[in-house]
């Protein structure tokens, strides 16, 4: 298979590329697939939307939204009760007493939605894959009430080195943290309840964050990225027990890296059934020339101009119990 | 390569005395402990649940670092925070909001920042807190209690902080 999959210049991808600087091929398959293009470029070329996701590990979520408020900040809640938009900074939000204490934690909606989706509890085993700077990993360590286990992995001991900071901050005591590639994850002979993969991407969801990330997008990137995450979802159904759940993230727009991945997967195991994501646009059941597994529409797609997120994808695959 | 393992009696011993004298100790009873000496050869404290295994390949990272022994326990930031919550009887001074800000940039605390206290020995460990109880920082006490009512002083020495690592992190230590 030849990936990705470009599609020829349009006047209006042209158009579109030229009044808001992204290459024309962007444009051209943004066109095909992301509902209203121009809102979303519009919404990429504006500040992202702050989110501060709660740490029940320390304080009460009440107690933390009256200390905010107090201090000059305007919040608003979100679809999860422990996450908040924060609509007026006073100061920022990454040198407040409360930030410094481990109070919360800045975070988008987008990634704390991918961890609610893997319903995890306070006995369980749990893998996080690509673990670092730690949002999703203080996060599932608070889901999880700091008990059971959770394992983190990352290849970077630099990047190891905030997460550490990160975890210590926020009081996480149930984490063993591995400098490790994750595909050689099995390595550790365990086996899982519940795998999180947020995996690397090509980035497109978050150019609202960095504009730089569209000076080092090309296409070729995409096909690098796609390869490893395949790579990457393989070792995690390697690991995960059967009954057990894996979550598969991107923050990226580009189906090559999410529905075409997962596609690929269902068609390559028995064993592994999509399961529903609650918020979000449907998945992708068709691009360009591919036609898709029909149940990858229970994946989801969230938007910046649609839900006031950044860029993400979010699908939920379930390891089958294989009876004998 | 640092390796975790569990407590020698002697560290034990001396880890138990320091739980007694920060009023952890009831805290602690049952809480798996592991040492780990770091690549500058400082054993490093590390809180774990107990549910939590190690597999033969050991982590960089285990559980919750809550301090460094020597010949002393020295107890880490948030090795500070459990004992703010869980203690009621241990060394600390309490600082006002214009201490708190000093205290989260790494300066020492002066007497006229100093609310309440309760140490009365001259080179002490205590824990910094702020008008609401939360530990922000450990300190080291210069003088004794006797002499903290000196204004202009420099009272308690800082010696770690809630904002240290931020500042590390842009100084690109």
């Amino acid at each position: 298979m030849v990936l990705p999959f470009l599609f020829c210049d349009s006047s209006r991808s042209l158009e579109l590329s030229k009044r808001y600087g992204y290459p024309t091929w962007m444009i051209s398959r943004f066109l095909e697939i992301i509902p209203d293009t121009q809102k979303l470029l519009e919404a990429l070329a504006s500040k992202p939307r702050r989110y501060i996701r709660i740490n029940t590990l320390k304080t009460k979520v009440e107690d933390l939204v009256e200390r905010l408020l107090a201090i000059g900040f305007d919040i608003k809640q979100t679809i999860l009760p422990e996450v908040f938009e924060i609509t007026r900074e006073k100061f920022s939000l990454g040198s407040t007493i409360e930030y410094l204490l481990g109070y919360y934690y800045i975070q988008d909606l987008s990634s704390c939605l991918a961890v609610e989706e893997l319903d995890v509890s306070a006995e369980q085993r749990v893998l996080d894959m690509a673990c670092a700077p730690g949002g999703k990993t203080t996060y599932l360590a608070q889901k999880m009430d700091n008990n059971g286990v959770l394992i983190a992995l990352d290849p970077s001991r630099k990047r190891i080195r905030s997460t550490f900071y990160n975890l210590m901050r926020c009081g996480v005591r149930n984490t063993l943290v591995y400098q490790m590639d994750a595909t050689n994850v099995f390595r550790l002979g365990i086996k899982y309840d519940r795998v999180l993969l947020d995996a690397p991407c090509s980035c497109e969801g978050v150019i609202s964050k960095d504009r730089s990330l569209l000076d080092n997008h090309y296409p070729g990137l995409i096909n690098k990225c796609a390869e490893r995450q395949r790579a990457l979802i393989r070792a995690a159904i390697k690991v995960t027990k059967p009954g057990g759940l894996i979550v598969y993230s991107t923050c990226t727009f580009a189906p090559e890296e999410n529905e075409i991945a997962i596609n690929s997967i269902l068609s390559s195991y028995d064993n592994i059934e999509i399961e529903p994501v609650t918020n979000g646009e449907n998945g992708l059941t068709t691009f360009g020339r591919f036609t898709l597994n029909p149940s990858l529409k229970d994946t989801k797609r969230l938007y910046p101009h649609i839900h006031g997120t950044l860029g993400f994808y979010i699908a939920k695959l379930r390891v089958k119990n294989v009876s004998l | 390569m640092s390796l975790y393992r569990k407590t020698s009696l002697q560290e034990r011993t001396v880890l138990r005395r320091a739980f007694s004298k920060w009023d952890v100790f009831e805290y602690f009873k049952d809480k798996l402990i592991y040492v780990r000496t770091n690549n500058v050869g400082r054993k490093q404290i590390f809180f774990l649940p107990s549910e939590i295994m190690m597999t033969d390949k050991q982590p960089l990272y285990a559980g919750l670092l809550i301090g460094e022994l020597g010949k002393q326990f020295s107890p880490s930031i948030q090795m500070s925070q459990i004992i703010a919550k869980e203690g009621k009887n241990f060394p600390s001074i309490k600082v006002n909001s214009k201490g708190e800000t000093m205290v989260v940039y790494g300066r020492d605390v002066f007497v006229d920042s100093i609310i309440e206290h309760n140490t009365h020995r001259e080179n002490e460990m205590v824990i910094i807190l702020n008008q609401r109880n939360e530990a922000i920082g450990i300190g080291r006490t210069r003088n004794k209690s006797n002499h903290i009512a000196i204004k202009g002083k420099i009272a308690v020495t800082t010696i770690a902080d809630i904002g240290q690592y931020l500042r590390e992190e842009d100084l690109g230590v």
